[in-house]
């Protein structure tokens, strides 16, 4: 048999291994006693020293593969199910979206460019690359956050706005560390590519150690100072950003748009809004977020940090997350006071 | 947002009412859910809707 050949499977025993299939997900993924690792099952082929054998064999996918001397005896893959060879394969931990960056389109948006503009790749030196929300300032003498009105006078520093994961490598970075644009997953490094320095982040309280119950997560957000010069706050392909939308003037079925590093444009729907969320950030750490928006689809990973706005270019959110079917944005009002900055010089 | 795969509570929009929508990871046939799992059709009045959602992941 040709090597092609031994790596499919014909159409009778595919019949006859998912048969076998069903037992083994009820052995090996039951909730009461899961078997350490195993985040899936499949059919295929045995593989045996990097070969296919032709052979059709139950496929049990797990995050890592581990010595049997390093597991627990009932931990153990069985070699055979109902006559059936198993094959040991390690993925990782998958997940929709994912917080890895994926490829982005053309690669416009992952180039170095200055000034930066919002939309194009950022991130801490220890991540893999998000993106660019816009530039912002710290809210002027006279500004005030609940109710929120604007102040006047003279901005002393200029930051990049993006999310905590992005910036401050979720909670993980110290002041002061190097923002790199384009992100490192794009080929920025230090110190070539440092466009400035990570100022002040919200901390995000993840589970584990604080059981979910108990958060009160409201943004992933941080801020990096960069030299004026360095960041253009228009946003590509949206263009200036006329003012920010407070929290309860956004309602169910707006329209909404964002430009990202790796989804580039996209229009998007608000679908739900108060909402409470549990968000992965991979290594089984999760967090509870509360009055956030959801909308319909328009990111992926590597999107995070973008700028949700209006149809007619007026602030809403900041993007950070989502799934297959949605993405899950931060109001721009809940951004601009806990990290007391300004996005743009009007309320509308 | 103690029952099994639900990863998320909202407020939504339903032919011109405010409805409250539950965002599940995956849908589950009713059969094979304790009736203490059952998501309810409605709370304090409002209709409540099932948003099959996925995992959602920091991006």
């Amino acid at each position: 048999m040709k090597y092609e050949s031994k790596a499919m499977l014909s159409a009778q025993d595919l019949m006859g291994v998912q048969k076998v299939q069903k037992t083994a997900v009820v052995e090996l993924m039951n909730m009461e006693q899961p078997h350490s690792n195993v985040v899936g099952i499949a059919s295929g082929v045995k593989w045996s020293k990097g070969q296919p054998t032709g052979k059709a064999a139950v496929l049990v996918l797990v995050s890592q593969k581990l010595e049997e001397s390093e597991l627990d005896p009932d931990d153990v893959v069985p070699k055979e199910i109902d006559g059936i060879p198993t094959d040991v394969l390690a993925i990782g931990y998958p997940y929709a979206g994912g917080c890895d960056a994926s490829d982005a389109g053309i690669q416009t948006l992952a180039k170095r460019v200055r000034p930066a503009k919002g939309g194009y790749s950022v991130g801490h030196y220890q991540i893999t690359a998000g993106t660019i929300a816009t530039g912002v300032y710290d809210i002027l003498p006279g500004g005030t956050v609940s109710p929120p009105t604007h102040g006047i006078g003279i901005p002393s520093k200029s930051y990049i706005l993006s999310n905590n994961h992005v910036l401050a490598n979720s909670n993980n970075a110290s002041i002061g560390d190097p923002i790199l644009q384009p992100g490192p997953y794009d080929g920025g490094s230090a110190p070539a590519d440092v466009i400035g320095n990570l100022s002040r982040f919200i901390p995000i309280t993840f589970e584990p150690p604080t059981p979910r119950s108990q958060h009160n997560n409201l943004v992933d957000a941080a801020v990096a100072e960069v030299p004026f010069h360095d960041i253009d706050r228009e946003v590509f392909w949206i263009g200036d950003i006329k003012g920010w939308r407070r929290k309860n003037k956004v309602h169910v079925g707006d329209l909404i748009k964002k430009t990202g590093r790796t989804t580039n444009f996209t229009v998007g729907r608000i679908t739900a809004m108060n909402a409470t969320i549990d968000v992965g950030y991979g290594g089984g750490r999760v967090a509870r977020f509360k009055n956030q928006f959801v909308s319909t689809a328009l990111s992926a990973g590597g999107d995070s940090g973008s700028l949700v706005t209006s149809l007619d270019n007026i602030a809403v959110g900041l993007l950070f997350a989502g799934s297959e079917t949605a993405t899950i944005i931060n109001p721009i009002e809940s951004v601009r006071s806990l990290l007391n900055v300004e996005v743009a010089e009007q309320i509308l | 947002m103690t029952l099994p795969n639900v990863t998320g509570v909202g407020i939504g929009e339903h032919s011109g009412r405010e409805i409250i929508i539950v965002f599940v990871s995956h849908k589950v046939p009713k059969e094979e859910l304790d009736p203490r799992e059952l998501i309810p059709k409605s709370l304090e009045g409002y209709e409540v809707h099932v948003d099959e959602i996925g995992a959602v992941t920091a991006q």
